[in-house]
């Protein structure tokens, strides 16, 4: 695989949105996006393709600083959708704060921490981390 | 001698054997013939005068020289007698008279006489004879004066009646049984042994002989006198009967009733009948006399009847018979005696106990002297022997008497007085003797009737009972303390009688009784006699009873030694000799109180004089023991050895006050001193002033309790229960800590007498006597209202900081998280940009933005690493080593300094532990040293030296150099800001010292610089060690 099917963003900012799908497309990223303007809105978007064969986006990009559900509630109410595919998140957030940095870690479902602004390079070592992982 | 009466007188006795006898029998101490013819001439013979107290020689035969010495009253009474002899012979010329002796005395004289009659029957003499009988006489008195005094002592007759159960061995005896012995009157049961105690030494075995033979059945009745203790004391004398009325089967009595009499009134009736005049002149007549006349061979010549029957000779022919031949048991004495006598020597012996023959015991007054021929030759003797053996054992029996008295007395401890007030002569048995301390030949005078008793009250109350013995004849009975020769002062009783004749009181007499027992048995129903003596003999403290005028009439051991006194010593003295004077008033004043009834007890602190003369401080409980009818009796007092406690209170008290000045002026700080029960003894004005009360009111009335809130007390108590396990009280839980040798500060709210609660900070401590036992407790107390006040303000600015400091935490947060995202987008719409659409970045404004983004991105971090600093720093502090880290960052930047040529000296010991980041450390290391490799001078070689030293709670690096130098005038002030830069320097970005010194503060330390323009810097970074 070559080329992600699905990429699901979460963020509020639209900027941040926009910048992110122009670098994906750049760098060839992924074929479809899915963007969600803040966590209930995920997991309601979220939750009807788990339970039905849909495909389900293979990388997600999770904001944290969000209104109404933010990143953490998000995670917190994703883990307990029972599902089959394995499922990576990242975690694109601006904010430095370490003890941020310490709380990602105990998600198993988290697989990296991404500071903003988001780069090509960035992108480039997503990809060749799915790629590792799928072989 | 040349007297015609004389001539006829001797001549009549050798013719005349009748005159002969008279005079034998008749004339032992005197011999008068008379002529009736010539009245006025009387002859008497020397013994006559002798027995008279007068000298024969100068004294006339002249009737009219004893007419003037004898009684009126007998001179009538022998003129009565001779005028009806001389009319009729068969009336006896008889009587008993008595003269006036030359001394004074009175001689009593039986005086007997025969007329001679002429050849008609007339009288024409009269020869008459004396026989001195003043002892007898004397006895007689005696003896009814002893009678007398019994009469007196022994109380009427009652007839008491007794059933004695054999079995049980008790008696039940009936009112008048227990009255007659001075018991209260009531009917009770009494153990045989009571009775038999009851019983006088000297009549238990004839007592115990005579109930025995009835017992056996040897006697219908048992009947006996004997004599039992009154309740009082005295012996009283009693006819005990009884008669066995039951008996067992095997015939021993069971059951036995009698009765017993007081016949004090019969004895006494017998004893006037055997002794009055009458009966004692009757026994008188028989008494015998004897005269024997011997030759000088010691042959009878003639004797009186009265001698033959004195000595059984009725019957016998003795006459011409030798005195040895008829008495061969006569000794080798006599006969010296008889020899002795035949060779002119008058003997006499007024007593002499004779041993006869068969045993008997004889007394005898004798007399021998030599009769002489008419030519003056010694013709042999006259023996004139009396038998005084009847006299001599009433004698003895009196003597019995006494001493059955004396000792009966003594095991009353009764001792007998009498005052002859016709002689004033005081006689004292040897009891009352032993009572007064004296020895028994001691000869006392009247005065010592009442001089024995203790100066003042008891002297006084003795003086009047006698006074008014003597005026009215009250009897009188006077417990009274006795003060002995020895110094031993002991309670007396003292009973009084009197005799009077013709109204006049002309003896009086009584008992002394040593009460001290049972005046001491009055102590012990008061105080529990046995346990109080126990603790009066061994307590620690000092004890004593003090009579009613402050003497010490019992101390014990430990008051003593309080003293320095013996017991022999301080008995002597009154507790006001030993008072220092300025403590007797008050001390006089509470026990005037007590004495009064005002007050029950009291309690003083007050001064005794050792003997040594020092100053002993103690402690006085006072209280008083009264009589049942409320009289007080004596004081008993304890007393303790305060002068330690004393001692350490005057230094504390001293201290205090030098302290109390100071704190009194500022009237802030309370000081209360309590005893080590809690008692209040010190409350200084700053107390007066911090709680409201008045020293007054809480000293010796309060404990510190009073000041405190009782919940924050409890909730005290309960801590330290909570951790000991052991109860305590409030008053503990205050002192708990101080108990300790601790001085606990600590803060309580203080209650105002208004009710007003206020903060205090409370220091107690405890006073300690120089043995280090605690004898009280310091509270020291300052109101930290002000304080609470300053404290709350501080507190409150502090919150309001805090709440700055979170909103500008806050502010921090919003600028590091909500500007990063912002510039983040930024950063990265410029990069797309620059590869989506390279035509737009084709111009002059681009690469600015790229720039200015660029630069954003930078601010943001260092931001963040600010706000991020004061969150990490806590957790993360480690104990570095300083060494190490700083040979690490050499190691880092070794390619710079070898660029710059520099020189290092590092010349930090290697065993330097520091708290710190690392990540800090690393950074603010590489800071100083970059920075000084940056802005080293061009002109000379770069120097830089570390070294590190310990200041206090810091370890102090220093980092010197040889740069550029810091013109720290201008800058200083800006030095650690923000974006300062001093130098022109292509890497200078002036965030770095920035960093630098708030990473260094937030792990507590701080950062010094010393700098001067081309000459170099040195930073003092100082870290916790």
């Amino acid at each position: 695989m070559s080329k992600i099917a699905t990429t699901c963003i979460i963020d509020d900012d639209p900027i941040f949105v926009f910048g992110a799908q122009k670098i994906m497309e750049m760098t060839d990223f992924s074929e479809k996006f899915i963007v969600f303007g803040n966590g209930q809105e995920a997991i309601e978007g979220l939750k009807p393709m788990l339970s039905s064969d849909q495909p389900f986006p293979e990388v997600i990009l999770l904001d944290l600083n969000m209104p109404i559900m933010d990143g953490w509630e998000f995670l917190d109410e994703f883990i307990t959708i029972p599902r089959e595919k394995a499922i990576t998140i990242y975690i694109v957030t601006s904010s430095i704060d370490p003890e941020d940095i310490k709380r990602v870690k105990e998600y198993d479902v988290v697989n990296k921490y991404i500071l903003k602004p988001v780069t090509v390079d960035a992108l480039k070592e997503i990809l060749e981390d799915l790629k590792r992982a799928a072989s | 001698m040349n007297n015609y009466l004389e001539k006829e007188l001797y001549s009549l006795v050798r013719s005349e054997k009748d005159i002969f006898d008279f005079i034998q029998v008749s004339a032992l101490d005197g011999l008068w013939y008379w002529d009736l013819k010539n009245p006025a001439n009387e002859w008497m013979n020397d013994s006559f005068w002798h027995t008279l107290g007068y000298d024969p020689e100068k004294m006339p035969h002249k009737a009219a020289a004893w007419q003037d010495i004898i009684h009126p009253d007998d001179l009538e009474t022998a003129k009565t007698n001779f005028l009806k002899h001389c009319e009729d012979a068969q009336y006896p010329y008889d009587q008993v008279v008595r003269y006036r002796h030359n001394n004074g005395s009175t001689v009593w004289i039986r005086c007997r006489g025969i007329a001679i009659r002429d050849e008609n029957g007339q009288p024409v003499r009269m020869l008459g004879a004396h026989t001195d009988i003043t002892q007898q006489k004397n006895y007689e008195i005696a003896l009814e004066e002893r009678i007398d005094c019994f009469h007196h002592i022994i109380e009427g007759t009652e007839l008491g009646t007794w059933q004695w159960n054999l079995t049980t061995n008790q008696i039940e005896v009936n009112e008048q049984w227990t009255e007659i012995l001075g018991y209260t009157p009531s009917k009770k049961f009494i153990q045989t042994d009571f009775r038999t105690q009851l019983i006088h030494p000297q009549h238990q075995p004839i007592a115990h002989r005579l109930l025995q033979k009835h017992l056996i059945g040897e006697t219908p009745v048992y009947s006996c006198e004997l004599q039992m203790r009154h309740q009082q004391g005295h012996w009283i004398w009693i006819l005990e009967k009884g008669k066995v009325i039951e008996r067992d089967s095997e015939g021993n009595p069971t059951v036995m009733i009698g009765s017993v009499q007081n016949i004090a009134k019969e004895k006494n009736q017998k004893a006037i009948s055997r002794s009055t005049s009458q009966h004692n002149r009757f026994l008188i007549e028989q008494a015998p006399t004897a005269i024997a006349m011997f030759d000088n061979n010691m042959c009878y010549l003639a004797t009186s009847n009265q001698w033959l029957s004195d000595y059984g000779l009725e019957g016998q022919v003795i006459i011409g018979k030798s005195h040895y031949e008829i008495f061969p048991e006569i000794g080798e004495k006599w006969k010296t005696h008889h020899q002795r006598c035949l060779r002119g020597e008058v003997l006499e012996c007024n007593e002499d106990c004779f041993e006869r023959a068969d045993g008997s015991l004889q007394w005898l007054k004798w007399k021998l002297r030599p009769w002489h021929t008419a030519q003056g030759m010694i013709g042999g003797m006259l023996m004139y022997t009396e038998d005084i053996t009847e006299q001599k054992n009433k004698e003895k029996e009196q003597i019995r008497l006494k001493e059955i008295l004396e000792r009966t007395n003594e095991a009353a401890k009764i001792g007998a007085w009498e005052l002859d007030l016709t002689t004033y002569h005081l006689t004292w048995s040897d009891y009352a003797k032993k009572i007064c301390g004296v020895p028994f030949g001691f000869q006392p005078t009247r005065c010592d009737l009442y001089n024995f008793f203790e100066e003042g009250e008891h002297k006084e109350n003795v003086k009047q009972a006698l006074k008014r013995l003597l005026k009215r004849g009250k009897p009188f009975q006077v417990e009274a303390l006795l003060l002995s020769r020895m110094g031993i002062s002991r309670w007396v009783r003292m009973l009084g009688s009197a005799d009077f004749e013709q109204g006049r009181c002309v003896r009086i007499f009584g008992t002394m009784q040593d009460i001290e027992k049972e005046k001491a048995k009055e102590m012990q129903l008061r105080i529990s006699e046995d346990r109080f003596r126990g603790a009066f003999e061994h307590s620690a403290n000092g004890m004593t009873l003090v009579n009613l005028e402050g003497r010490f009439f019992q101390v014990n051991k430990s008051l003593c030694k309080l003293v320095g006194y013996t017991e022999e010593e301080l008995l002597r003295l009154t507790f006001q000799d030993i008072t220092h004077p300025d403590d007797l008033s008050i001390d006089l004043q509470l026990l005037q109180e007590l004495t009064e009834g005002v007050r029950d007890s009291y309690q003083l602190e007050k001064r005794y004089f050792h003997k040594s003369g020092r100053i002993v401080w103690i402690l006085l409980s006072v209280s008083i023991v009264r009589s049942d009818s409320g009289e007080p009796i004596y004081y008993v007092a304890q007393i303790n050895d305060i002068t330690q406690e004393k001692q350490a209170k005057n230094k504390l008290q001293k201290s205090l006050s030098k302290l109390q000045g100071i704190q009194d002026a500022s009237t802030q700080v309370s000081i209360i001193e309590t005893n080590v029960k809690g008692i209040i003894k010190t409350f200084n004005r700053g107390a007066e002033n911090l709680l409201g009360y008045h020293h007054k009111e809480v000293i010796n009335k309060a404990t510190p309790l009073l000041f405190y809130n009782i919940d924050e007390v409890i909730q005290q108590r309960n801590k330290i229960v909570k951790k000991t396990h052991k109860p305590i009280s409030n008053f503990e839980a205050l002192i708990n800590e101080a108990k300790k040798g601790r001085a606990e500060v600590s803060q309580w709210s203080y209650k105002h007498k208004d009710g007003i609660t206020l903060p205090a900070l409370v220091t107690v401590t405890s006073i300690r006597n120089q043995h280090n036992r605690i004898v009280g407790y310091l509270f020291i107390a300052s109101n930290i209202t002000q304080l609470k006040k300053a404290q709350k303000e501080v507190q409150d600015l502090l919150d309001v900081t805090q709440q700055q400091n979170q909103r500008l935490l806050n502010f921090a947060h919003i600028v590091s998280h909500n500007l990063r995202s912002h510039s983040t987008n930024i950063a990265m719409l410029l990069s797309i940009m620059g590869d989506k659409e390279p035509c737009a970045t084709q111009n002059d404004y681009f690469p600015l933005l790229e720039k200015a983004a660029e630069s954003l991105q930078e601010t943001m971090g260092h931001l963040n690493e600010v706000v991020a600093m004061n969150r990490e720093v806590k957790e993360n502090l480690r104990h570095l080593n300083l060494n190490q880290y700083i040979e690490k960052t050499l190691v880092d930047i070794q390619a710079s300094l070898l660029e710059a040529e520099c020189e290092i000296k590092n010349e930090t010991n290697t065993d330097l532990s520091i708290q710190a980041v690392p990540a800090y450390l690393e950074s603010i290391l590489l800071n100083f040293l970059t920075n000084a490799v940056k802005y080293r001078s061009p002109e000379r070689r770069l120097v830089i030296s570390l070294q590190a030293e310990v200041e206090e709670e810091h370890l102090v690096l220093s980092i010197k150099d040889n740069g550029l130098g810091i013109d720290l005038k201008k800058y200083g002030a800006k030095l650690f800001g923000m974006y300062k830069t001093f130098h022109v320097h292509k890497d200078a970005r002036g965030i770095g010292l920035f960093i630098t010194k708030n990473q260094i503060e937030v792990m507590g330390g701080k950062i010094d610089v010393e700098s001067e323009v081309d000459k170099g810097t040195t930073f003092k970074i100082y870290f916790r060690t």
